[in-house]
């Protein structure tokens, strides 16, 4: 799997689907949770979208702030799993 | 031997002695042996239901090492049994006298009474924290245990035995088993921790608890709706501090023997939204229910339907996952109230989410903030009635006399005397969103608070409330 490709696809669910605001620019290392920008439950839609896209299984004991606050962490994530 | 005792601190620096002199395999048997020595100044039987359990628990995940039986009949016969234990001890007043009652009503005699059984304390948290390892064990996530004497410590750890932290075996079971460091920082970090502790229960807490009268969520028709506003802030506060001061404490002692606990607590009353609020109350337990009930709920559905507007996806996952939480903290339909307030409190901010942008509320102008703090505030004080009311009527009661101005008695000033630096205390972690700020204090400055919360401890010593914990109900 490509990083790159990976990347663009988890910012436009994440752009779309979970801040709902598609214009906003998210940085790579912004904070989303932390920060406010959606909230730590919104990681159970990140977990079926990455079952649905990647067919990647994230336990629900690692949807958590600390792995997934922001974008590079969730491609990290992916990637690894992937891998 | 409740934990603000001199026995108990006593006790503690008597297993510390013994501790420092081991070497770390023998340091568990040492905790291990302290631990039940412990949990028998309270009751035998308490003793003998953990032992019965730890032993099954670890018996059920030996199974799946040992290859013979599969995972899910592991995972499904030990959750049965923990709860079924819990259902015995915890809920029988609660489901058995509605179903003798109903067999009365269909003419058939029950020749039963009550069972009259004792809810072991500390069970509610321990069943809770086994289920956590079996779900994980099950996942994969953690291997199932193969020292007996260290999964029994997870079970009975006396410093977070009676009232959590709920700690992850997947976290704790490595902590057991790493080498200890006790050093300068580690004292000064359980040091402060203790003495914080200490002020929260008992002074802030248990005189709180003192300035409420006794009939107050009992019989609310006595009182004013300036006096039940009052002394619901009251009860708020002497909550909180009562439950975030036995962490504290238990935290500050465990970390006198190497041993990290979770926090549970993180200034929960300035949260901006509900979804914060339970990311800063009882964090241990609202993560045990978003990690083993909300997700996978929401998983669940969101795989039929990954609408998010779909009724049951916002509906379901929020609405379970509080009236589980409100279940887990007692067998009565007032505290399913609370749940299902809470519930709908977080449906309610996800149906917001769905019609307005999202955005940092630390963006949000200093006003906006503060405002949406005093309304989650204002929400979460409300739901404490049910919470504490003796029954669903009653609370009921309680919030129609906060309604009814007819009566103008209100709370003595003298609260303010204790409130004041209840919330003082919270603000200062606050800002620094650190527990431990005061160690960053100037010298002199931390000798003075020291002296005041020394000054302060040894004049309410002078008080005898008797107050228990309150969790420990639980």
């Amino acid at each position: 799997m490509d990083r790159t490709e990976v990347k663009d696809k988890i910012r436009t669910f994440v752009l779309n689907e979970l801040i709902r605001n598609p214009g906003y620019g998210l940085g790579d290392d912004e904070p989303m949770i932390t920060g406010g920008l959606i909230d730590s439950f919104s990681l159970a839609y990140f977990g079926v979208f990455v079952e649905e896209t990647f067919d990647i299984y994230i336990p629900d004991t690692d949807l958590t702030v600390a792995n997934l606050d922001t974008l590079n962490q969730m491609v990290d994530r992916v990637m690894q799993d992937a891998s | 031997m409740t934990i603000t005792s001199f026995s108990f601190a006593g006790y503690v620096l008597l297993v510390l002695a013994l501790y420092y002199a081991l070497p770390r395999r023998p340091q568990n048997i040492l905790l291990l042996v302290a631990s039940y020595a412990f949990y028998l100044t309270w009751s035998w039987w308490y003793a003998l239901v953990l032992a019965i359990l730890t032993l099954a628990n670890f018996a059920l995940t030996g199974r799946i090492r040992a290859g013979g039986t599969p995972r899910r009949a592991v995972l499904w016969a030990g959750v049965g049994i923990n709860l079924a234990a819990l259902a015995v001890f915890k809920y029988e007043d609660f489901f058995v006298p509605d179903l003798l009652a109903r067999l009365d009503t269909w003419g058939v005699e029950s020749g039963a009474g009550g069972l009259d059984i004792l809810l072991p304390v500390g069970m509610s948290f321990y069943i809770v924290a086994v289920i956590s390892y079996l779900v994980d064990v099950y996942r994969k996530q953690v291997a199932p245990a193969t020292d007996l004497v260290d999964f029994a410590l997870y079970m009975a750890y006396f410093p977070k035995l009676l009232s959590g932290p709920i700690e992850r075996a997947r976290d704790f079971l490595p902590r057991l088993a790493a080498p200890r460091v006790v050093d300068n920082d580690q004292l000064a970090r359980s040091f402060t921790l203790i003495v914080l502790g200490a002020v929260r229960k008992l002074v802030l807490a248990d005189t709180l608890t003192l300035m409420l009268p006794r009939g107050v969520f009992g019989n609310p028709d006595q009182f004013g709706a300036p006096q039940l506003i009052g002394y619901l802030l009251i009860y708020a506060l002497a909550l909180y501090n009562d439950f975030a001061g036995y962490t504290n404490i238990v935290r500050g002692v465990s970390g006198l023997f190497g041993i990290e606990l979770a926090a549970n607590f993180a200034t929960p009353y300035f949260s901006r939204n509900l979804t914060e609020f339970w990311n800063r109350w009882h964090i241990t337990l609202s993560h045990w229910l978003r990690d083993y009930i909300y997700f996978p709920t929401s998983r669940a559905l969101l795989r039929r339907n990954p609408s998010r507007t779909n009724v049951p996806n916002l509906l379901l996952p929020p609405m379970l996952t509080m009236l589980a939480s409100g279940l887990w903290h007692g067998p009565g339909w007032s505290m399913l109230l609370w749940g299902a307030l809470h519930g709908v409190y977080l449906v309610g901010e996800r149906l917001l989410a769905l019609w307005r942008p999202a955005g940092p509320p630390q963006h949000q102008p200093r006003w906006r903030q503060t405002l949406a703090m005093l309304f989650v505030v204002t929400l979460v004080v409300l739901a404490w009635v049910p919470f504490r009311a003796p029954d669903v009527p009653r609370a009921l009661d309680y919030w129609q006399g906060m309604l009814d101005f007819s009566d103008l008695r209100r709370p003595t000033v003298r609260v303010f005397v204790v409130i004041l630096p209840a919330l003082w205390l919270d603000w200062v972690q606050y800002r620094r969103g650190d527990e431990l700020v005061f160690l960053r204090w100037p010298r002199l400055a931390q000798a003075a608070l020291l002296a005041l919360a020394i000054l302060a401890l040894f004049l309410t010593s002078q008080v005898d409330t008797g107050a228990p914990f309150v969790y420990q109900g639980f």
